[in-house]
């Protein structure tokens, strides 16, 4: 397995206060890593370590397999990034922008430019001043940047901020796409827990600095069962049938008001047929699934309560 | 660098600064034409057109006053530039996708220190010749001074225009001392009108060498290690602004 990034014991202390303690993040290349965390925790920070913008106080980043070290330069053409607020020269339309990042970058085939505004679904405003553009607007237009390159690391900070729901979705499948077909490695950051869990194949969680789980996506789905959740008034009789009839005891009740199963094997219409011949009033049967915010409320809650 | 430089003027739309300096040298040699009309009432004339020596003093007036003019204009002109190209991108946080870039640094504030000061030199020298063009065509027209083409003058003063715009454009650089505290753009341009008015407090028909030489140098010293500072560090540091 190869690492796009990986950082060892990162720390960072500003006016001797650590922001950020011991941090160790395994990328590993092509795949959608989501950052988790409180606003605050260090995302921001970590990310700007990554880029150089920040130099750590101790610990080491370790990205395409070499040391970022201060001058170390020629491994940030090949990353593409959004970090705190998508940032422009305001005064210049969306395309000079554009086409000053390519300069810079070293980049001269400029038909990227409309490519990538296309991709962003941005076109028809790429000469209007930035100034003069929406937030959702300068998202989208920050992640044209940010790919349009062809960088094979995207570091993106919290990307989806002021975008609707159908530009949600939009850049949604625009990250799946460029993971997928490009083979690019996304490392994106949010407090929107169910985009991330939508696109991400590993999450790390981050909490005041401290990185308190570093886990794939499929490890979460495989340990969190999904479960029927079943709404009556009358909780103990139908704990009774669930025990008796069903031979379930893999339950649990809740407020007295919801009981929920979590037996994988039994259908929830076996369930509701067995309690409607027994006469039991139900008011709702539902599948549930225990989502990724269950998760990280629960591991954000085991370390510390006030988040 | 000169690729950076390129970019930069474009990033800048630099054309725009351009036409601005040939703005600011149309004002100078309107102010020149006045300044001369005034002084030289019938009554002054009559004096002045007396003896040879005012004569070539007159020339000699006239070619210092553009000097000292053109040197003061562009130094606080640069200072505008230096907000707008160095301050402002560190006010507007640009500066942390400049230091994204894989380019050194150093040489991405190097390239604008020296876009700032090679346009300084160009347009102090550019803004002489201008200026005393203007002013020597206007006045075969209507006579309002009178003097001697003294060709060895001529030279000196030439020598002390280049003298005066390389020493100008390493003094522009002092201002960003003071910006760079805040990033703030007024302290910019207002540091850089006092370190003007304190370069050019003394002004005298009669220049001679020390008065060109030492004062202006030791500034222009300053301003160099000033650029020097904003640069040397620049690869360390935290871009938390």
């Amino acid at each position: 397995m190869t690492y796009i990034l990986r950082t060892h014991n990162l720390t960072k202390t500003i006016k001797r206060k650590e922001i950020i303690s011991n941090v160790s993040l395994n990328i590993k290349k092509g795949e959608i890593y989501g950052f988790l965390g409180p606003n605050g925790a260090g995302k921001t920070t970590i990310m700007k370590m990554i880029t150089n913008l920040i130099k750590p106080t101790s610990g080491e980043i370790e990205i395409f397999g070499e040391k970022l070290i201060n001058s170390s330069i020629y491994v940030l053409g090949r990353i593409g990034s959004i970090i705190e607020n998508p940032i422009f020269y305001d005064k210049l339309t969306a395309k000079e922008n554009l086409e000053l990042h390519c300069e810079y970058m070293g980049y001269h085939d400029l038909e990227v430019i409309d490519e990538s505004l296309k991709l962003v679904n941005l076109r028809g405003a790429d000469d209007k001043a930035v100034k003069d553009f929406s937030l959702g607007m300068k998202q989208r237009l920050g992640i044209a940047r940010a790919i349009c390159t062809r960088p094979e690391f995207v570091i993106l900070d919290e990307p989806i901020n002021g975008l609707d729901p159908i530009g949600i979705k939009e850049i949604r499948d625009l990250f799946l796409k460029l993971s997928k077909e490009f083979g690019i490695t996304i490392f994106i950051s949010s407090h929107i827990l169910g985009e991330i869990e939508l696109v991400a194949d590993t999450i790390g969680v981050i909490n005041h600095g401290r990185l308190i789980k570093e886990v794939s996506m499929e490890e979460i789905r495989s340990q969190n069962m999904d479960y029927i959740e079943v709404k009556s008034n009358n909780c103990e009789r139908v704990g009774y049938i669930l025990e008796h009839f069903l031979s379930i005891t893999n339950f649990k009740v809740i407020d007295n008001k919801y009981i929920r199963v979590y037996d994988s094997k039994i259908a929830p219409n076996e369930i509701m047929k067995i309690l409607v011949m027994k006469d039991v009033p139900v008011e709702s049967i539902n599948l549930k699934r225990s989502s990724l915010e269950d998760y990280f409320l629960s591991l954000l809650n085991r370390g510390d309560i006030h988040v | 660098m000169f690729n950076l430089m390129k970019i930069e003027m474009k990033k800048a739309k630099f054309g725009g600064y351009i036409k601005t300096s040939l703005i600011i040298n149309i004002v100078i040699a309107a102010f020149v034409i006045l300044i001369m009309s005034v002084d030289n009432s019938p009554n002054a004339q009559a004096h002045i057109q007396v003896n040879e020596a005012s004569m070539q003093n007159n020339l000699s007036a006239i070619l210092s006053f553009v000097s000292l003019f053109t040197k003061v204009a562009f130094i606080v002109y640069a200072s505008v530039l230096l907000s707008r190209l160095v301050i402002d991108e560190f006010r507007n946080k640009t500066i942390n996708i400049l230091f994204m870039y894989p380019i050194n640094r150093k040489k991405l504030i190097i390239s604008k220190l020296l876009l700032i000061m090679t346009f300084t030199l160009i347009n102090i020298i550019f803004a002489n010749i201008m200026i005393n063009a203007i002013f020597f065509i206007y006045n075969s027209f209507a006579h309002v001074v009178s003097f001697n083409f003294d060709t060895t003058l001529i030279v000196e003063h030439t020598i002390s225009v280049i003298v005066t715009a390389i020493t100008a454009s390493c003094i522009s650089m002092i201002p960003l001392f003071f910006g760079m505290r805040k990033y703030s753009v007024p302290t910019t341009i207002v540091s850089s009108i006092i370190v003007t008015s304190l370069l050019s407090s003394s002004f005298s028909s009669h220049f001679n060498l020390n008065d060109i030489i030492f004062i202006p140098i030791s500034l222009s010293i300053i301003g160099l290690v000033i650029a020097y500072l904003a640069i040397f560090n620049i690869e360390k540091i935290d871009v938390t602004n």
